[in-house]
């Protein structure tokens, strides 16, 4: 016990002081924070970079194809919050470990969901691990109908 | 590249060879090479160039980190040489943690480029995009340290020995993936179903 210790010798419980602070720190970082979270399943490159458009058009089915063939790509699936407008990098589903190309993630690709699972915000970005989807509501986002298809050879 | 673009290419390259030939020292050669190709959109940029896009707060930026598994940072679940491939992976830098999330090709990530050096320090370059506060980087060329630059091609070449195919063939490689191909037979280019279409 800390405590105990720092009565006898005051520089050890300084030190035990501090370890149990980084300790703390250590845990709350990797349990991250548990949350609920509904939204779409995105392409994140292309909705950051905007490389191809402006945000509205690169998500939704307007934007399906490409969304398809980044995440079999290997770039990052993001969960856009539908409320927050907040993006969440996706790094595992369930106890997988996989954040790349992950073949539940492409199965729902652009679809609207809700996860339970823990956010970790690291450096500007907030990354989720998804413990559990707990409904797939399908797409929802019809782009296409405001902008076609993006990009143009997606077309058929 | 449909028949019509191709002679219009075609009419491109040429005009950078011949503006190439004529110019008079190697250096007004290379900077010609530089700026004909990458405007015109004809030529390959050189090796351990980078090439600037139109993005979203486009930074070009060359920096050395450490290759890590993000999910292994931000959690504590690490996995043997971060996944090999399995995993989004990072540069940790002296400051920050920067998300690698695309390398050069059309339509891929950066993860098969840099598992082979997980744990190890690496020298990058390409561009930071950033928009709302977001912000990751595209690799384009990489270097161990006192390394030559080495374009970011592994994924096509995995690709490609995966679908014993060329990797000539392997730019275009999500236009024949089985998977790619699969959903997309089963969702329709909207995602709303084979039959639903724009």
């Amino acid at each position: 016990m800390p405590n105990a210790i720092s009565v006898k010798c005051p520089a050890a419980g300084l030190l035990f002081a501090a370890l149990g602070t980084l300790s703390q720190t250590v845990s709350a970082n990797s349990a991250g924070t548990a949350v609920t979270l509904k939204g779409e399943l995105i392409d994140t490159w292309c909705y950051v970079s905007q490389v191809m458009g402006s945000q509205s058009a690169v998500i939704g089915t307007s934007h399906h194809v490409c969304a398809v063939w980044c995440a079999a790509g290997g770039i990052p699936v993001g969960l856009l919050d539908r409320d927050s407008g907040e993006m969440y990098i996706i790094l595992s589903v369930g106890d997988d470990g996989v954040g790349v190309a992950n073949d539940k993630l492409l199965n729902m690709q652009t679809h609207e969901i809700t996860v339970n699972g823990r956010v970790f915000p690291l450096d500007g970005l907030n990354y989720l691990t998804i413990d559990e989807v707990v409904e797939d509501h399908g797409i929802v986002n019809l782009t296409h109908e405001k902008f076609g298809i993006i990009p143009g050879e997606a077309r058929p | 590249m449909n028949d019509q673009q191709a002679p219009i290419k075609n009419n491109r390259l040429k005009a950078c060879a011949v503006a190439i030939q004529s110019s008079q020292t190697n250096a007004a050669r290379y900077g010609l090479l530089l700026t004909l190709c990458t405007v015109l959109f004809g030529c390959a940029t050189p090796v351990g160039q980078v090439q600037r896009w139109q993005i979203s707060g486009v930074e070009v930026a060359e920096f050395s980190g450490q290759v890590v598994d993000i999910l292994c940072e931000v959690s504590g679940n690490c996995a043997e040489r971060c996944g090999k491939g399995s995993r989004q992976l990072g540069l940790k830098t002296d400051d920050e943690i920067v998300l690698i999330a695309k390398d050069l090709n059309r339509y891929t990530g950066a993860s098969q480029e840099l598992w082979p050096h997980c744990g190890r320090q690496l020298v990058v370059n390409g561009q930071y995009t950033e928009t709302g506060g977001s912000r990751f980087f595209q690799i384009q060329n990489v270097r161990e340290p006192g390394g030559s630059w080495m374009s970011t091609t592994k994924f096509l070449e995995n690709w490609a020995q995966q679908n014993d195919a060329p990797v000539s063939s392997a730019k275009n490689w999500y236009r024949t993936d089985e998977r790619v191909k699969t959903i997309l037979e089963q969702d329709g280019l909207l995602g709303l179903g084979p039959g639903v279409n724009p």
